[in-house]
């Protein structure tokens, strides 16, 4: 298949896996969009070496964190609070209304939110559970051990149960 | 509904968001291509324009009659920012080398890019440049008083300004090269199992 056709497959299956990415490495809506732009230009380019060796879910998952990790290392100066890892994630504030119910849309922004103080690589962990990843993909993806991957999974189910515990049921559903 | 969120559920949440169908177009991709092109470009020519104007302004001091000392630091100052230019190619050609590849592990590209940034300051890389731009500006101040008896004493002050931000530079260089080979062993042991 040639770079073009993989490229449209591939944004197509994953476009809005992407946005999701990028918007959890920057906050800024001008600068999130050239990243977004970064990672499809890197993903296009990518498909010319792309050999199939992997899944094409590995080979982009891994091009697209690797585009927004460069990102996040050549921004680090600009950023007033440094990134943490998931241990030491308790100790982030966790906003005014962690107490009362809050829509949708301010879920997805506390969680935004959250995500984007964490190192790369962390993000990276997190980011790909969401996205329904299974820990064997993960650490293919990450070249994290499966164990260490499983040890990170496991705390970060604890900080979203912790984090985020007052979605209403009918959010969480999907209503 | 407080405290029997499952982790399940923000998942559930977080792929229910809304996305903008953002796509890029064969067009769309060549024209983000020049415009990177472009921006990378500017960069480099903009480090090449300063180096330009350092050299041209010590090249011009060797003709305006300096004494052999100053003349000797100007020489070495124009070898230092040379160096600096042939070093601003050298990671322009690097940085198109080095592109962005799915067979890449992420944990691997990460550990590069600090391992990059890490040996920016230290090893040979950090010592070569403190050899190459330390002792131009060094002579071309002893070679200026010499020449000039009456500010020796403003030169002092200058030299030992400018010793003392050199000498500065070698512990604060360090100390972030091990702060980044911290951060590269704590990804070393991610690998590894427990």
């Amino acid at each position: 298949m040639s770079q073009d056709v993989l490229y449209q497959e591939a944004a197509g299956v994953y476009g809005a896996a992407l946005e999701r990415l990028a918007g959890s490495y920057e906050a800024d809506r001008d600068k999130r969009l050239d990243l977004l732009q970064d990672i499809h230009l890197a993903i296009w380019r990518s498909f010319e070496a792309f050999a199939g060796h992997c899944s094409m879910r590995t080979w982009v998952y891994r091009v697209a964190h690797n585009v927004a990790a460069t990102h996040v290392i050549r921004h680090r100066r600009a950023r007033s609070r440094p990134l943490v890892s998931l241990d030491e994630a308790d100790d982030l504030p966790a906003g005014s209304d962690s107490e009362g119910a809050f829509g949708l849309q301010q879920s997805i922004e506390r969680l935004r939110e959250f995500i984007q103080q964490l190192n790369p690589l962390e993000r990276q962990v997190i980011l790909l559970y969401l996205e329904g990843t299974d820990a064997a993909g993960i650490a293919e993806i990450t070249g994290i051990s499966p164990g260490n991957v499983a040890t990170k999974i496991h705390r970060i189910k604890k900080i979203l149960a912790g984090r985020f515990n007052t979605i209403s049921k009918g959010e969480r559903h999907g209503q | 509904m407080a405290n029997d969120t499952q982790p399940d559920d923000v998942v559930t949440l977080w792929q229910a968001q809304g996305s903008e169908g953002f796509r890029m177009s064969t067009e769309d991709i060549r024209k983000r291509l020049e415009t990177v092109n472009r921006k990378v470009r500017k960069r480099t020519n903009d480090g090449y324009l300063v180096c330009a104007v350092l050299i041209v302004f010590f090249t011009g001091w060797m003709f305006v009659g300096m004494g052999s000392l100053q003349k000797v630091g100007a020489i070495l100052t124009i070898i230092g920012v040379s160096y600096l230019v042939w070093q601003l190619r050298q990671s322009r050609f690097r940085g198109a080398a080095t592109g962005q590849s799915g067979d890449t592990a992420s944990l691997d590209h990460l550990r590069t890019e600090l391992a990059r940034q890490r040996d920016f300051h230290r090893g040979s890389t950090f010592w070569r440049r403190m050899l190459i731009f330390v002792p131009g500006p060094l002579v071309f101040f002893a070679g200026f008083a010499q020449a000039h008896p009456e500010v020796v004493r403003t030169i002092r002050y200058e030299t030992i300004a400018f010793v003392v931000l050199a000498i500065a530079a070698i512990p604060l260089n360090l100390w972030m090269a091990r702060r980044y080979q911290r951060q590269i062993d704590a990804l070393s042991r991610l690998q590894e199992e427990h």
